[in-house]
């Protein structure tokens, strides 16, 4: 019978060479991840600091000096860059640890962010009373297994786009009620069952609310700024 | 790590083993290289060979009058002697003006009138043909066959029947053989039968090209043949070859019909060339290719035409590949059933991975993107206005980036290596055209896969 050739060696060459860019890639990975989880660490870090310096600034200025609103707008300005640089660092959080082998590895980070945000939206309401801002602070309370949350999402950064510095949006995850006791407390207090749900200056809309609704309730609340300097809260049924 | 990723590293994972693989298998290559030109390949039979054996080319014609002049022509400048040179055209009933082309280039056919022959062919099978035959040269003779329409299988066996020469090699009637291919090829055939000491090479396969490329199209064809011809010249160093391209590939015609001559069935194979060379495969006869034998072939111009053709091609292949299963992974049949027919098989997979992979990463977030911005009634100048760089090196996704950099690497790394074989420069031009080849082209023909899958699972009955 005819023989034929089987080149053995090479095809324990090239299970090699895949064995080694596999392995290769591996350990890219591994650095990467672990690079990434340290940087988010540090950002964490930072960010708490940041808070805890804004917290007694507002303090100061509420409880020992008097608040001028020279003062006012810089704490502002400052509240408003740390609120969104929360809001950006836990958005790639999120995005690492969908990446991530080990997504356990995430999971303290992230219930870090969900405090800080808590604290953030607190520090903010408590602002706004005493510098009397004219912006409108919104929690928006999702899920993930709502399917039709991410299209309320990307309505709010519309907005929060268009207007700026003029919104403060809290994103709140209520599946982080699990574990965390503060999000239930929240959730209670503004009666939170159904998702979607926004809470624009402390009135609730329960569902998604679409871009040309969403628009008239911001107007309605910038109107009234506008109208009365000194009442800072827009409600509806007034 | 998603399901995308997980896929994109298996697919890595095989692209890297078959090409590892064959750029190790490319140092035997280098190693054994014996190229002749038309000098010594000259100088090779008249040292090797009492005579130079007489040789029949087989010109099958279907609907090609745009071309046919010229593919004849090629063959009547081919730099072998002519009274070694038989000439057979057999026309499978053709609806358009081939016939007149034929008769313009040799205006004496028309003149006689044809001879009815009830030929019993090389299968055993009785076929009416209408034959002419003319002396256009001193000792050269032409054969113009006229059949009912029937399938290039049938007129390939029909011109095998009458064809007189040891060898014979079919030309497709819209491909030109370049002047000195018969001659490399015949030193060729006579090189590997006495470097195996053997007579089992029975079929030499020529360096297929496309013939100036005008359209994009043409373009891409050319760099993939110009990549599948380096990779078949591997695969003959190592009797891996399951193509023998339509063109000018020369065959033994004794052992041809030993084996049954071709499929003649063209709606249950539709690649019957394909099919052959599984045959020479599966009976271990040998296929060699000769690097440096030119024929050029038109190739498709539109996109219609090259995804027509390539449905048939890819539909053919896994026909074949389901008729010889029993070569996969095969001992016996030594690195061809080994390697050769697990890429056939994984090359399926493959492409159903990449066309999921490139959905997955391109189209789904540009349909996500839109269903968005319908959102917010297409509003985008807020995000134009505030469009920030958020550059952070730890943004990437690395594995990601690794997988495609490692695949763009090894398709350039294939494609210089391709044009060195071709002996062919890169030029400025080209570019343009590759940056098409490297984005484009293979989803374009894992797409033709799927399509051919959804085929052949539909009408299961018809084809398995």
């Amino acid at each position: 019978m005819h023989r034929r050739k089987i080149s053995y060696e090479y095809y324990v060459i090239s299970l090699n060479i895949v064995m080694i860019i596999i392995l290769l890639g591996a350990l890219a990975y591994i650095y990467v991840d672990s690079k990434r989880y340290l940087s988010k660490q540090d950002e964490s870090e930072i960010q708490n600091n940041q808070y805890l310096s804004l917290q007694l600034q507002y303090t100061l200025l509420n409880d020992v000096l008097e608040s001028d609103s020279q003062s006012c707008s810089a704490l502002n300005t400052a509240l408003q860059n740390s609120i969104e640089d929360l809001g950006s660092s836990l958005d790639k959080l999120l995005e690492y640890q969908k990446d991530s082998i080990n997504d356990e590895y995430y999971e303290n980070l992230e219930h870090r962010y969900v405090l800080d945000n808590v604290k953030y939206w607190m520090l903010a309401k408590k602002a706004k009373e005493l510098c009397e801002l004219d912006k409108v602070i919104i929690l928006y309370f999702f899920s993930d297994n709502c399917e039709i949350c991410p299209d309320q999402g990307v309505i709010l950064s519309y907005y929060k786009k268009t207007y700026d510095e003029n919104i403060l949006v809290f994103p709140i995850n209520v599946d982080n009620a699990v574990y965390e006791p503060v999000i239930q407390l929240i959730m209670s207090a503004y009666e939170i069952d159904t998702y979607p749900s926004i809470v624009v200056d402390d009135v609730k809309y329960e569902g998604i609310i679409y871009k040309d609704e969403l628009g008239n309730i911001l107007g309605d609340c910038f109107a009234r700024f506008t109208k009365n300097k000194n009442v800072s809260n827009c409600s509806q049924n007034d | 790590m998603g399901l995308t990723d997980i896929l994109l590293w298996i697919v890595i994972g095989i692209s890297i083993y078959f090409s590892s693989w064959w750029l190790i298998a490319l140092n035997r290559t280098l190693k054994q290289a014996h190229l002749f030109d038309a000098e010594t390949a000259l100088e090779y039979t008249n040292q090797n060979l009492k005579e130079l054996p007489i040789v029949t080319v087989i010109i099958p014609l279907w609907n090609e009058e745009k071309t046919i002049q010229a593919t004849i022509q090629s063959v009547l400048n081919l730099n072998y002697p002519h009274d070694k040179l038989e000439i057979i055209i057999v026309n499978d009933g053709s609806t358009d003006n081939s016939e007149k082309q034929i008769f313009e280039t040799f205006p004496q056919l028309q003149k006689i009138r044809p001879r009815e022959i009830s030929l019993k062919t090389i299968i055993g099978v009785f076929r009416k043909i209408f034959l002419r035959e003319i002396k256009i040269r001193k000792n050269q003779t032409i054969k113009y066959i006229y059949q009912k329409n029937a399938g290039k299988g049938v007129a390939l066996n029909v011109g095998i029947t009458i064809a007189k020469g040891k060898y014979y090699a079919g030309l497709d009637s819209d491909s030109y053989v370049a002047k000195n291919t018969l001659i490399k090829m015949i030193a060729t055939l006579t090189y590997q039968n006495n470097k195996l000491n053997t007579n089992r090479v029975i079929t030499i396969t020529p360096a297929m090209r496309i013939s100036y490329p005008k359209t994009i199209v043409q373009y891409l064809q050319h760099y993939e043949y110009l990549m599948s011809m380096f990779v078949a010249r591997i695969m003959s160093d190592h009797d891996m070859i399951y193509v023998t391209p339509g063109p000018f590939s020369l065959y033994d015609r004794e052992k041809i019909i030993e084996l049954g001559g071709y499929h003649e069935d063209q709606k249950q194979i539709l690649t019957e060339d394909q099919e052959l060379a599984y045959r020479i495969q599966d009976c271990h006869y040998y296929i060699k290719q000769c690097p440096n034998a030119y024929v050029y072939s038109t190739g498709p111009s539109t996109l219609k035409g090259l995804l027509n053709q390539r449905n048939r091609w890819f539909k053919g292949s896994l026909i074949c590949l389901s008729n010889y299963r029993h070569m996969i992974m095969n001992r016996e049949y030594g690195d061809f059933g080994i390697q050769q027919m697990s890429i056939n098989i994984l090359r399926v997979f493959l492409s159903l991975s990449v066309l999921y992979i490139f959905y997955v990463i391109t189209i789904d977030p540009i349909i996500q993107l839109i269903q968005r911005m319908a959102l917010y009634h297409f509003d985008i100048w807020p995000f134009i206005r505030d469009f920030g760089m958020n550059f952070n090196l730890l943004n990437y996704n690395y594995p990601r980036l690794l997988a495609s950099g490692i695949i763009l690497l090894i398709g350039i790394l294939m494609l210089l290596l391709s044009h060195v074989n071709a002996n062919i420069k890169i030029k400025k031009k080209d570019f343009k055209y590759l940056v098409i080849y490297f984005l484009i082209y293979h989803i374009l023909m894992a797409y033709v896969m799927l399509k051919v899958i959804i085929d052949l699972l539909l009408g299961r009955k018809q084809w398995w």
